[in-house]
């Protein structure tokens, strides 16, 4: 038996391109690329890939490095809620099995050899950073207060607001204009420290259980916390159990947004030289 | 002169050079205003964090979303016709200029 023999004996050429059992790998046609993994065969992880109907997802390859990506139309993807899941779907999906090093969201080469390109031009700060990242997952942590409460317990337990406050309102009629503003500076330097004294106690309470932490900027005006951890897989329920802990702690003024495991997003800083194709 | 008559004469009286540096700064903000996309990107998280915390519907959400996608669309467009990089869109791994000898 030739092994190098096609089975069904030399359909015409446009037939064979048509197929996708035969023609899909190596096909022409633009990838988009979810993430970068270690392996060093073939592999396919369903048809799960951006765009409608489902793009069938699998690896394209450069010695022990593969790109995980599905076809696409040259096209640039919005950053819709949908498109945005469908790349982390894929991604959580690759991340039960392997260590990655995700892509950005919307990152489309025009061809295959462009992405082997990829892989080959970049092998060593792959390698470099999938040994960083072995094992490791991250979280977030997006800590939301209620304004109005915080406020509310600065009153009732900072004495000096309380006196002031009582001050004002006992002589309605005569207090100041000077004694309001002064309540109104000290109260918003009380929400200041408070918002601080929280970020750093739940940054305290984690520091123990994760290998790294960063500090992104808050979104809206009720964040006051919106960071990402990196986590040691084996650490997970230790972690987990830590943040159960600390909103128990404040449930009462704090909202806790916990999300994850995601890819390493907020670790992974490779600098790709890329440029626009056409 | 009053200020009426100074006004009205500015543009003549004045000196051509200032106010072509004035319209290219005016040029330059509102160029720097079509290319920045950095609004729409913190809108659309917060408008996430909305959705998250169930203050924004569904429905409501599809409609603030398109808006701010044609928003996006829209500065990518000025991107382009300036000349500066755009997120998304095909990619390759940069090439070294071809040098004279290769």
């Amino acid at each position: 038996m030739s092994e190098t023999t096609p089975v069904n004996d030399a359909p015409s050429r446009s037939d064979a391109e048509r197929d996708e059992g035969i023609a899909g790998r190596g096909s022409e046609g633009g990838k988009y690329v979810y993430c970068i993994i270690r392996l060093g065969k073939p592999r396919e992880f369903g048809d799960i890939g951006i765009g409608e109907g489902g793009n069938r997802v699998y690896t394209v390859h450069h010695s022990d490095l593969a790109a995980v990506v599905s076809d696409t139309p040259i096209v640039i993807y919005d950053p819709t809620r949908e498109n945005v899941l469908a790349h982390e779907f894929v991604n959580e999906t690759v991340m039960r099995e392997f260590t990655v090093i995700p892509m950005s969201f919307g990152t489309v080469f025009r061809s295959e050899d462009d992405v082997s390109e990829l892989l080959r031009s970049t092998y060593q700060a792959f390698n470099d950073v999938l040994d960083k990242m072995r094992d490791k997952i991250e979280f977030g942590l997006k800590v939301l207060w209620d304004r109005d409460k915080v406020i509310a317990n600065i009153e009732k337990s900072n004495d000096e607001i309380r006196r002031l406050k009582d001050e004002i309102s006992r002589n309605a009629q005569s207090s100041t204009y000077f004694a309001r503003m002064q309540l109104g500076r000290l109260v918003e330097a009380a929400i200041e420290d408070q918002g601080n004294a929280f970020v750093a106690d739940v940054h305290e309470s984690l520091k123990g259980v994760a290998v790294a932490s960063r500090s992104n900027k808050p979104i809206g005006d009720r964040m006051i916390m919106n960071a990402a951890f990196l986590v040691e897989r084996e650490r997970e329920k230790e972690f987990d159990e830590k943040v159960k802990e600390i909103s128990r702690k404040y449930e009462e003024l704090l909202t806790f947004k916990y999300t994850g495991p995601w890819p390493p997003y907020n670790f992974v800083n490779i600098k790709l030289k890329l440029e626009r194709a056409g | 002169m009053g200020m009426l008559s100074k006004l009205v004469f500015f543009p003549v009286t004045g000196p051509i050079a200032g106010i072509r540096w004035s319209l290219a700064q005016v040029q330059k903000v509102v160029e720097e205003e079509l290319v920045d996309d950095s609004s729409v990107k913190q809108e659309l998280m917060e408008l996430q964090m909305l959705v998250e915390l169930g203050e924004v519907d569904d429905d409501e959400y599809l409609v603030r979303e398109q808006r701010l996608m044609e928003r996006l669309r829209e500065v990518r467009y000025w991107r382009e016709q300036f000349g500066l990089a755009t997120a998304g869109g095909p990619v390759r791994v940069a090439r070294p200029e071809p040098d004279d000898s290769g």
